[in-house]
């Protein structure tokens, strides 16, 4: 059977790619950032894991609003990174993990959850950003889409079912596989509108505290409750939160956090209890 | 739906050859689409303020953003009605203020560059 062997949160953003992209990740702006993620990809390392199931959001570069999908899985042979209007990144595509992801899907539908199955998609920051930073080598992917990008949006305590019910997916799969749960975006943002670039740096770190100690006391906010806290755009913060229902008992060994620019970066590492333990 | 359209025209610049199109005739470009004269008026003045105001998604924004040279900076300045050296005072401040609220890896951790 497969193990839940850990979880992490970690922003997602353009910028990231951008400053990987000029080499720029060792500068004073950015290293308090890539430090941060490497430290997450050091952790995730340490987990073993086989596989990566990410939470994640397109930002209209593979959907479309002719078919706008509330969730989302990704079950194809790899998928290409897609052009976000600068052209795509140099990466290779990203593998998915077929078998995992047929099975995830299989169960979602079973647990009465209506997804949209892709079996062609492309991927764009939303886990093209801090995939690479966290680790050179491609693991094979399970990608999970949850909108925030276009009303109507799911409410935060569906994200958490959703995450609740990808944990048992997982739990459930009849092969040896060690999987991570992966959740990227947010924190505060709004990238548009009079209040573009304000960082709600308070709430940010509320936040962190809340998805580690007391994850349930986020699923009272509506989402938008979320856009007043941290910006029109942190309802990203939805990924982090299914991602943390998929790892019960789980606890957070780190968690860091960086105001920069337009927004707040965070990265949040979850231990599972069936995990390997820290320096094992 | 308001500003379908505008959305659809934008995002349709995700694609190199719609980027090409756009760049060599912009006129032509928007001509195939179901715009409103105020919709195109905000395109032609690259009006990144009206756009949003208007319906556009900032993630098709970006889009039109990567197609003509502006970045997602210059863009919220706008957005904000600064001019970009006033934005930047702005951020820069608030990163000042926000420092305290960093939670940062012990130096060494995370391999550095």
């Amino acid at each position: 059977m497969a193990d839940i062997v850990g979880g992490l949160g970690v922003s997602h953003a353009p910028s990231i790619g951008a400053a990987y992209d000029r080499q720029e990740t060792a500068t004073e702006a950015w290293s308090p950032l890539f430090e941060s993620i490497r430290a997450g990809g050091e952790f995730l390392k340490s987990l073993r894991p086989d596989a990566l199931v990410v939470f994640y959001n397109d930002h209209m570069d593979q959907n479309w609003l002719d078919n706008w999908p509330t969730f989302q899985v990704g079950v194809a042979d790899r998928f290409r990174i897609a052009d976000e209007g600068w052209g795509p990144r140099a990466f290779e595509p990203v593998p998915c993990h077929l078998g995992l992801a047929e099975h995830i899907a299989a169960s979602l539908v079973a647990q009465e959850f209506d997804i949209a199955v892709s079996r062609e998609m492309e991927v764009d920051h939303g886990i093209v950003s801090p995939l690479p930073v966290l680790g050179e080598q491609w693991l094979p992917i399970v990608p999970i889409g949850i909108n925030v990008v276009w009303d109507p949006l799911p409410t935060p305590r569906r994200c958490w079912k959703l995450g609740a019910a990808v944990g048992r997916a997982i739990a459930a799969y009849e092969q040896p596989l060690r999987v991570a749960c992966i959740g990227t975006g947010g924190l505060s943002h709004e990238i548009d509108g009079p209040d573009f670039g304000t960082i709600h740096y308070e709430w940010d770190r509320r936040f962190l505290e809340l998805i580690d100690s007391e994850p349930e006391r986020l699923l009272d906010y509506s989402m938008d409750d979320l856009r007043r806290l941290g910006g029109h755009h942190s309802v990203e913060i939805v990924q982090w939160i299914a991602m943390r229902a998929a790892l019960p008992g789980a606890v957070a060994e780190f968690k860091y956090y960086y105001p920069k620019q337009v927004m707040g970066y965070g990265v949040i590492a979850f231990r599972s209890p069936s995990g390997p333990a820290a320096g094992a | 739906m308001k500003a379908y359209d505008l959305n659809h025209a934008l995002y349709d610049l995700h694609d190199a050859d719609r980027r090409a199109a756009f760049q060599s005739d912009e006129a032509a470009y928007l001509a195939g689409y179901d715009l409103g004269s105020g919709e195109r008026q905000a395109i032609r003045e690259r009006d990144w303020k009206r756009l949003h105001e208007l319906g556009a998604s900032i993630y098709v924004l970006t889009k039109l953003g990567a197609t003509v040279g502006v970045n997602l900076f210059q863009m919220g300045a706008h957005m904000r009605g600064q001019s970009f050296d006033d934005y930047q005072r702005f951020a820069r401040d608030q990163e000042e203020r926000a420092a305290a609220y960093a939670l940062l890896p012990p130096p060494g951790l995370g391999g550095g560059a």
